[in-house]
């Protein structure tokens, strides 16, 4: 079986791969990326420099999805050597590899103009996340004047993201205005405004000649052609793309300003593809994504000796990424006619060569139907009335476009794919579709028109309903109606009811919160239906053995639990013994066999760490010993945690109570947070920190300590009778809104939240305060053990009286 | 004893009491080195390859449904009767699947005669292997 080789973990090695897997799932193929991390999408790179998004979000695929399509990865690699007459490559580390055929996807660098102090600290390109992150932090350590060279899409891009960083910035730019290439000069003329009401401030025709630097040795401004200086202690050069093709001409292959390819990016060696900006076709090096993609599909059929369409070329296409500028442009900016509506804030133009067909679109100000004008440019259509198409464009809907209208330019994805994505692969939901398609997970700016087709193909039908069980497509509601109305009081049961839980069993764990819930944890208790760690009270590791965390209030523990704890770690020789955010002591890698004589020898009762229960209530020193403390957070924090602990909830719950705004305990970035204030308490909810960062709302101010713990256990009532299976605090009040919640959870008038703290009252009387007690009697003798091992025997260590937590 | 293979003959291990696996449940056991998980369905017993290809997961303590298991690790979904991944690609690696019988509330691990190596890929028709267990398990055990 021939095997594969593509260089180069870009967006174009991806594309090759994706496409090379969508013809043939077996053929061996390998990827080397000279990064460390998988190809990233680096069309979103602005986001990431404007703190839109941060760098893990922008990798293409999940590292899993390598291995699940036995793609193998070479990360950190480089191939220093190409020979293509024998079909090996030589790679930085020594090891050389075999292939019979091979994808150049080399990529480009930024392109430096040869100017005098362009190496001084200081100066970066805006290329990779590298770059990135030099620029962010610059612009974090105070940098506080900016100069970006040149003034096309991705330096205005980068300009904006300088911008939204608080840094002033400065556009220099050689030609007469923005974005010539895309751009004529009525267009450019409306875009510069516009930049320049972002704060950005321009220089046109403005050549650099010199980079300065200052007394610390790093840069400190420019000087230009006309003597002019310009003062900037960060300098982002942008100015274009140079291809990286030192391997491709090394080993023979023809190299003009890129690898030289032909219709069917073939290289000048039969062996050998080329694909994405390192590669020439027709003299042209494209610098821009959705190329790539076109070339990709072309380029695996090459590979895999199937017949296709040849490429004949891309008709460039630019969408600038900025917040509040809507410009699209397709093809030329300007021919032999032009149709143009304008008014003072948008600019519209159809450009038609001299045989009637549409050649080029410009859009600024106004893009609306871009996608229809993009696809008759590309089709290079005969267009009879250009004006026409622009008032029809400007009226488009969805609906409009044609199946093979490319929508997503990032991913190459047309709108027959989307459509095909509900009615033929059964896609209920845009969610489903885009994870399918990849269609909107680009730079994002065809997410509105995916949904658009999404409705359009379901016939606007809503979206499809969040499935607890989705083999059965049980919600929860139908769930809790069939416990509450057959009044059933295991999973088992409902099960036998409604199918739901048969098929794959992934759905046992929520409906065993189901049931729990509807029977204020009167259940009865199957432990099948629980995830391993509710089996054995501890945390699974990725190494199978589990995390024990013992209860500590509030975080505050004594010596006595300290020196136990220690004593325990040092018998067992616990691999790892760690401090946890939540203000708790973890120790890791504990064999399943030895749970039970740990629980016993701590005797301390369980931490609930490892459960979709309230986790923790982080605290602060308060008024005991804090100098600002306005309230009392370390008793309160204590009062809540025993009040909350023990009880499932539909995700983790973790809390925090400060003792003043200061927020030592990170109250407002917790599902439930409490923050003394002068004369009374805030309560804060769905808040998160985590893959998330959310602030949470501010449910309620309140004057005394009591009513804040009042109002704290109803609003967990309220999320526990209305949270889905595994919807974080932040995900339920964003859904749910927070005026429903106040309305439910603070009208007293109503008696709702008497009748909620009533239903937690009870559901917390029957819940189980310490799991970890079954070592003593275990659910079944192998509860904590395998077949054939059996769990370490324990001398039962008389409850010593311990000492509460000194306050 | 041995219609399940038309080639190999087996060696049946004892490997633990039968009331030792709840229904719906799994438990490890090592046999010759080799890490394997039992089953309890409603079908009966099931005996698999104990730890997931993907990143090592202990089968064993996953969520066991109908005729599958899911990695409690990641999450990846094996057939209990082929050991075939569920929802995955074709590539992807199965569980050797293995008789299991229960002789006096005990247990009973076929394993093939050539043990060693034991490899990734089932080399018998599992799922008649699996049928077989089925076949010979008891109908209630708890």
């Amino acid at each position: 079986m021939t095997s594969i080789l593509v260089i180069g973990g870009g967006i174009a090695g991806q594309a090759v791969v994706e496409e090379l897997r969508r013809r043939d799932a077996q053929v061996p193929l390998t990827l080397v990326c000279g990064e460390q991390a998988a190809p990233y999408d680096r069309v979103r790179l602005s986001h990431l420099l404007a703190g839109e998004a941060d760098a893990s979000e922008l990798q293409l695929r999940p590292d899993a999805w390598y291995d699940d399509r036995g793609v193998e990865l070479l990360l950190g690699t480089t191939v220093t050597a190409l020979d293509p007459d024998h079909g090996t490559a030589t790679l930085d580390d020594g090891r050389v590899i075999a292939f019979e055929q091979a994808a150049i996807t080399t990529g480009s660098d930024a392109l430096m103009p040869p100017l005098p102090g362009l190496d001084l600290p200081g100066v970066h390109a805006f290329r990779d996340p590298a770059d990135c992150a030099a620029i962010t932090s610059a612009a974090a350590a105070g940098v506080k004047r900016a100069a970006v060279i040149g003034g096309g899409l991705l330096g205005l891009e980068a300009a904006y993201g300088l911008v939204q960083r608080g840094v002033e910035v400065t556009v220099v730019h050689l030609v007469d205005r923005l974005m010539e290439r895309q751009l004529d000069a009525a267009a450019g003329a409306l875009l510069l405004p516009a930049i320049e009401a972002l704060g950005v401030e321009v220089l046109l025709e403005h050549a650099t000649a010199e980079l300065l630097p200052g007394d610390d040795g790093r840069v400190a401004g420019m000087r230009f052609a006309s003597g002019a200086e310009l003062p900037a202690d960060l300098v982002v050069v942008s100015i274009g793309i140079r291809s990286r093709t030192d391997l491709a001409r090394a080993a023979g292959l023809d190299v003009n300003r890129g690898v030289v390819v032909d219709d069917r990016l073939r290289t000048s060696h039969p062996r050998v593809v080329s694909v994405g900006e390192c590669a020439e076709h027709r003299g042209i090096v494209h610098g821009i994504v959705a190329p790539i993609h076109e070339q990709a599909a072309v380029a695996a059929d090459t590979l895999l000796g199937l017949t296709g369409p040849a490429y004949e070329g891309s008709v460039p296409t630019a969408k600038l990424k900025v917040m509040g500028i809507d410009l699209v442009t397709a093809g030329a900016a300007t021919g032999p006619r032009e149709v143009i509506n304008a008014d003072g804030d948008s600019y519209r133009k159809v450009i038609v060569d001299a045989d009637g067909r549409a050649i080029g679109a410009v859009l600024v100000g106004d893009t609306r139907g871009h996608e229809l004008l993009t696809d008759v440019v590309k089709r290079a259509k005969e267009v009879e009335d250009p004006l026409a198409l622009l008032v029809e464009a400007s009226a488009a809907t969805a609906e409009d476009l044609p199946d093979d209208a490319q929508v997503c330019n990032c991913n190459g994805v047309c709108k027959g794919e989307i459509l095909d994505a509900v009615r033929v692969d059964g896609c209920a939901s845009s969610r489903e579709v885009m994870a399918r398609t990849r269609a909107g997970t680009g730079c994002g700016s065809c997410k509105e028109l995916v949904l658009d087709l999404v409705a359009l193909a379901t016939g606007g039908a809503d979206e499809e309903p969040a499935y607890l069980c989705p083999c059965a497509k049980q919600t929860r509601e139908q769930l809790v109606a069939a416990v509450r109305d057959g009044e059933l009081s295991s999973v088992s049961e409902l099960t036998a009811a409604c199918g739901a839980g048969r098929d794959c069993g992934a759905c046992k764990p929520g409906l065993a919160y189901v049931v729990s819930e509807v029977a204020a944890s009167r259940h009865r208790e199957e432990r099948h239906a629980r995830f391993i760690n509710d089996r054995v009270h501890a945390n699974i590791q990725k190494d199978g053995t589990f995390s024990v965390i013992p209860r500590i209030r509030g975080g505050v523990t004594t010596p006595q639990e300290l020196r136990r704890i220690a004593d325990v770690a040092e018998r067992h020789e616990v691999p790892m013994v760690k401090i946890t955010g939540g203000q708790r002591i973890d120790l890791l890698g504990i064999r399943k066999e030895a749970l039970p004589r740990i629980w016993e020898e701590l005797g301390m009762p369980s931490g609930h760490a490892y459960a979709k229960s309230v986790r923790t209530v982080k605290t602060c020193v308060g008024t005991d010993f804090c100098r600002f403390g306005l309230g009392d957070a370390i008793a309160t924090g204590i009062e809540l945690e025993r009040r909350m602990e023990g009880l499932y909830t539909p995700h983790k719950v973790k809390a925090a109570v400060s003792g003043c705004p200061r927020n030592c305990a990170e109250s407002y970035v917790k599902d439930i947070g409490v923050v003394a204030i002068e004369g009374g308490w805030e309560i804060y909810v769905g808040g998160a920190a985590g893959s998330s960062v959310r602030r949470g709302d501010l449910l309620a101010t309140v004057a005394t300590r009591e009513d804040a713990v009042a109002v704290s256990l109803t609003f967990l009532q309220y999320y526990r009778e209305h949270g889905e299976h595994l919807e974080r605090t932040h995900r339920f009040v964003e859904r749910v809104g927070l005026e429903t919640i106040q309305a439910a959870v603070l009208d007293e008038q109503s008696g709702e939240p008497e009748r909620l703290r009533e239903r937690f009252a009870i559901a917390k009387a029957a819940s189980d305060p310490d799991p970890w007690l079954e070592r003593h009697d275990p659910v079944n003798p192998k509860q904590f053990a395998e077949l054939d091992t059996e769990p370490e025997p324990f001398t039962v260590i008389p409850p010593a009286k311990t000492p509460e937590p000194v306050r | 004893m041995t219609a399940f293979a038309d080639t190999e003959t087996v060696t049946w291990i004892a490997v633990g009491a039968a009331a030792d696996v709840p229904l719906w449940e799994g438990r490890r056991v090592t046999v010759e080195g080799q890490r394997i998980a039992v089953f309890h369905t409603d079908a009966g017993f099931h005996a698999v390859d104990g730890s997931c290809p993907h990143k090592q997961g202990p089968l064993q303590d996953g969520l066991v449904a109908d005729d599958c298991v899911t990695c409690p690790l990641h999450g990846w979904r094996f057939s209990l009767g082929t050991g075939e991944r569920i929802g995955g690609g074709p590539d992807d690696p199965s569980l050797r699947v293995y008789p299991v019988i229960v002789h006096d509330g005990e247990l009973m691990l076929g394993l093939p005669d050539d043990t060693e190596p034991l490899g990734l890929e089932p080399r018998v028709p599992s799922r008649d292997l699996a049928q077989g267990a089925r076949s010979r398990a008891p109908l209630d055990l708890r």
